[in-house]
């Protein structure tokens, strides 16, 4: 889940002073427990922080983690790795001393074990109270912020590396499934299409599923076998070429579901990477917007360079925006893992996850914005080296 | 006048059908036959290999992965029989694209393509090339 974080985190040092703006609200005493809309906007900054937040009850028991923090310390169920016990049994003792200590807030350095990084990391632990009406300790909030900012650079880019290694192998793992999958496939294939004439009309609801599913199993398969298939061949390429090849691919489909295309390209320089991955990325993005607007609307598609004066390095933006419905708030935080759909039969649900891993390993960011009602704009963002 | 003859090729067209996969087999060969093809079908390349040779056939199509010898294994020893013959090869696994470039005439990813799809390439193939027979 964290994975998504580094997608919201455009927004984080103005969820962080939000936070503690209503954190010191919270904390005042005579404002009332925390509650209504409060406790909502409290459960939604907490989920946006982006830095582990962890909330316990009077007794010191944890009762909230974010999903940051449920990487360092498991979730509800204690157990799993010994490194996580351990900062589950750092955490306890932690809280015990705090919650039944006279101060109303408290900062501390402890470490605690990086499972990604298999090593300690420090962190700054900063702790406050939050009270009840009566002036009782209701509730703990500590967040904990990564001291070792130093070393950030290269932490973020080890993280990065063990991701597109995670990403590398499940691909690897998705490829050798997916090729068991097309073996019978293929027999089931050809058995439904002998079937066709010999099915009588009662049946033939049935036999339409049998199709339809078997469609559906090909689409899933074909979608992780384009993650297989993509994964080595990195050159030189013109990403604006990509682009319109692309589009020219979906140009009927899209007149037909009366989507206007707007295009608006930059100046680019050749882009380091894999064409057939971005083409991939391309696809999916476009789909979705197309998916998102069945009555039509507009399809911007933008590209940019930017260049640094000082030290000649550049990024390159490449934003896919649609008119369409807006991606549904529940599954936000979810939208990149694999096989979260809201299409039905329709969707597999790997088709941001792909496309996460495709920016990933062009060390590339996704921004994400979307109004229910009004459209989605995904934006990506990758570093363009100079030479 | 085309369509005609086309359909009398089909009519006259021996398919050889090579997998070690019984079920999968059986299935393909039906597939074609409802496709009006003869069908003769192996169940291992050498067995292949024998019908190749004695028997007339105007196209092959084998499946990559066989427990004696693989699909691209086959199609060679095909066309060093007989280099015009077309050889359809199916395969789950990606990585045979460049490798059976120049030597099958059509490589099919498994599972991805409807049955359609053999059919009609099938009959593109045999439109396109005089129609040979096993010796050359
Ligand atoms: N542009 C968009 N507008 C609205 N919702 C979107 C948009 N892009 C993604 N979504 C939402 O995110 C979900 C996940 O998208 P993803 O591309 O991963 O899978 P999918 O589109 O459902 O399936 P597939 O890509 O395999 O067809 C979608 O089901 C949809 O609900
Ligand atoms: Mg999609």
């Amino acid at each position: 889940m964290h994975e998504n974080r580094r997608a919201f985190q455009f927004g984080r040092q103005r969820i962080y002073n939000q936070f503690l703006g209503m954190a010191s609200r919270l904390t005042n005493p005579g404002q009332g427990s925390v509650s209504g809309p409060d406790r909502d906007r409290l459960s939604l900054v907490i989920e946006n922080f982006g830095d582990p937040v962890i909330v316990a009850d009077h007794t010191a028991r944890v009762t909230l983690l974010d999903s940051v923090s449920k990487r360092l310390f498991g979730s509800d169920k204690a157990g799993g790795e010994d490194g996580i016990a351990a900062n589950r049994t750092k955490l306890d003792r932690y809280l015990t001393a705090f919650t039944f200590s006279v101060l109303e807030c408290q900062d501390k350095t402890i470490s605690f074990y990086d499972p990604n990084l298999q090593s300690e990391v420090e962190y700054a632990a900063h702790s406050i109270k939050i009270y009840d009406s009566r002036g009782q300790c209701a509730h703990t909030v500590t967040v904990l912020r990564d001291c070792s900012n130093s070393n950030k650079v290269e932490r973020l880019q080890l993280e990065r590396r063990m991701e597109m290694e995670k990403f590398a192998a499940t691909g690897k793992l998705a490829g050798t499934i997916a090729h068991e999958i097309n073996n019978p496939m293929e027999a089931i294939k050809n058995a439904v299409y002998l079937l066709r004439d010999r099915v009588d009309p009662a049946s033939r609801p049935i036999y339409d599923a049998l199709k339809s599913e078997t469609e559906r199993v090909t689409r899933i398969v074909r979608q992780m076998l384009g993650l297989y298939r993509n994964a080595g061949t990195f050159g030189s390429f013109d990403l604006n070429g990509v682009i319109e090849d692309t589009l020219t691919l979906f140009s009927r489909p899209l007149e037909k579901a009366r989507v206007v295309v707007d295009k608006r390209f930059g100046q680019l320089p050749a882009i380091k990477g894999s064409a057939d991955q971005f083409r991939q990325l391309l696809s999916n993005l476009v789909v979705n917007a197309a998916d998102s607007m069945p009555k039509g609307g507009k399809l911007t598609i933008r590209t940019r360079y930017t260049q640094s004066a000082s030290t000649g390095y550049g990024q390159c933006s490449l934003t896919v925006a649609d008119t369409g419905t807006g991606i549904p708030p529940a599954i936000r935080p979810a939208i990149f893992d694999p096989f979260v759909s809201t299409k039905g039969e329709k969707g597999t649900g790997l088709g941001l996850w792909i496309v996460k891993g495709i920016v990933e390993g062009h060390s590339g960011r996704i921004l994400v914005r979307s109004t229910v009602g009004r459209g989605t704009i995904i934006k990506i963002i990758f570093p363009v080296s100079p030479d | 006048m085309p369509a005609l003859a086309t359909e009398m090729e089909k009519k006259a067209a021996t398919v050889l059908c090579i997998d070690d996969e019984q079920t999968a087999l059986h299935l393909r060969q039906s597939v074609l036959e409802s496709a009006g093809y003869r069908v003769l079908t192996a169940k291992s390349g050498a067995r292949g290999m024998e019908v190749f040779r004695s028997q007339s056939v105007h196209a092959v199509v084998l499946d990559y992965w066989m427990a004696d010898m693989n699909g691209m294994q086959v199609a060679r020893e095909i066309r060093k029989l007989n280099p015009k013959v077309p050889i359809i090869i199916l395969s789950a696994y990606g990585e045979l694209l460049d490798e059976s470039l120049g030597i099958a005439d059509l490589w099919i990813r498994k599972g991805e393509e409807d049955p359609q799809y053999l059919l009609s390439s099938l009959e593109e193939l045999l439109k396109n090339r005089p129609i040979a027979s096993q010796r050359v």
